[in-house]
């Protein structure tokens, strides 16, 4: 894949046209309409495209109406309380505060089991579907996939996995140029790649890696591996090995499985990352 | 089975790895509209006094 950051435009998380119109003419504000013209092309194009089978299939992305999603949530929600003993009427209830207190997505596009839901009005929705089809090629996820892009949400300017589900939560600073520490405490590819995809990128490691095999004792790989994971002094030494999990399987993802960093290729080796032949 | 955990990647504000009992029932409603049955089960745990 063509890793140009110009193919794929910045998400910018305040549109121009919401400051008052002084950046109109900016090339904030340009690249912003490509970036919005580039996924309202490609959400028409979407029809054409769907897979007619409920199985994942590379570029074969769907949309959902976010009306019927979000009310299927809710309904599901409803169900579980019932399946978890809670009393009809307290279900009931529930059910409504959080219909109450939540808003439906503005798009909803699926490929198989899998789900990207988004909280903004425009967006690169096909480039975004695009990295999601590239890293399931490079590491398939075993269940269903649902990541959301939205603002308010944990973890300014970065990604928050739910573990060990594959619920994965963006911010959506994620579309802005990362700070220059964020750079400088990532992987090398963090520098080369737009700052989306990189976060893109480490949350699938969490997700990929789980809880399971990095609850084993310290290896020497992953002390090889702490000084490219960030601020590890708040972490305890299960989040430094989930941490440099993800920092790694990143940097393999970007390298095309051909890492520099000795750590890297042996965390690849260890966790048998493959690319598809 | 240990319980689920978020894993925040942001070091802006700190971030941490939480545990799902931690969250607030803002957050957990909204990873339960999104599809995450372990909020939908920990909104179900308070909700029967546990």
């Amino acid at each position: 894949m063509d890793w140009d950051p110009a193919r794929h435009p910045r998400w910018p998380a305040d549109a121009p046209e919401h400051r008052g119109g002084q950046f109109a003419d900016s090339p904030l504000a340009n690249e912003y309409r490509a970036f919005q013209a580039a996924g309202q092309v490609w959400l028409r194009s979407l029809s054409r495209r769907a897979h007619p089978k409920g199985r994942w299939w590379p570029g074969r992305w769907s949309a959902v109406d976010p009306e019927v999603y979000h009310k299927e949530q809710l309904s599901h929600i409803r169900d579980s309380f019932l399946q978890n003993g809670i009393r009809p009427d307290l279900a009931r209830q529930y059910t409504q505060e959080i219909a109450g207190t939540t808003t439906p997505p503005t798009v909803v596009l699926q490929n198989g089991p899998h789900r990207l839901v988004f909280q903004a009005p425009h967006g690169d929705y096909g480039g975004v579907a695009e990295m999601f089809d590239v890293l399931h090629q490079a590491a398939p996820i075993s269940t269903p996939a649902r990541l959301l892009f939205a603002r308010d949400i944990p973890g300014q300017h970065h990604g928050t996995t739910l573990m060990p589900s594959a619920t994965v939560m963006f911010d959506m600073g994620i579309f802005q140029p990362p700070s220059q520490a964020d750079v400088e405490t990532s992987m090398p590819s963090a520098a080369r790649v737009p700052w989306w995809q990189y976060v893109m990128a480490h949350e699938w490691g969490h997700v990929v890696g789980g809880d399971h095999r990095l609850l084993d004792p310290p290896m020497p790989m992953m002390q090889g591996l702490s000084g490219y994971v960030y601020r590890t002094d708040w972490m305890d030494e299960a989040e430094r090995r989930r941490e440099a999990y993800a920092e790694a399987f990143a940097e393999w993802f970007f390298t095309d499985g051909h890492p520099s960093i000795e750590a890297v290729r042996e965390a690849a080796l260890a966790f048998r990352w493959e690319f598809p032949g | 089975m240990s319980e689920p955990i978020l894993v925040s990647d942001g070091f802006a504000d700190g971030g941490s790895s939480t545990p799902i009992s931690e969250l607030d029932e803002p957050t957990l409603y909204r990873l339960a509209v999104l599809g995450s049955d372990e909020a939908v089960e920990e909104i179900a745990r308070r909700a029967n006094g546990d």
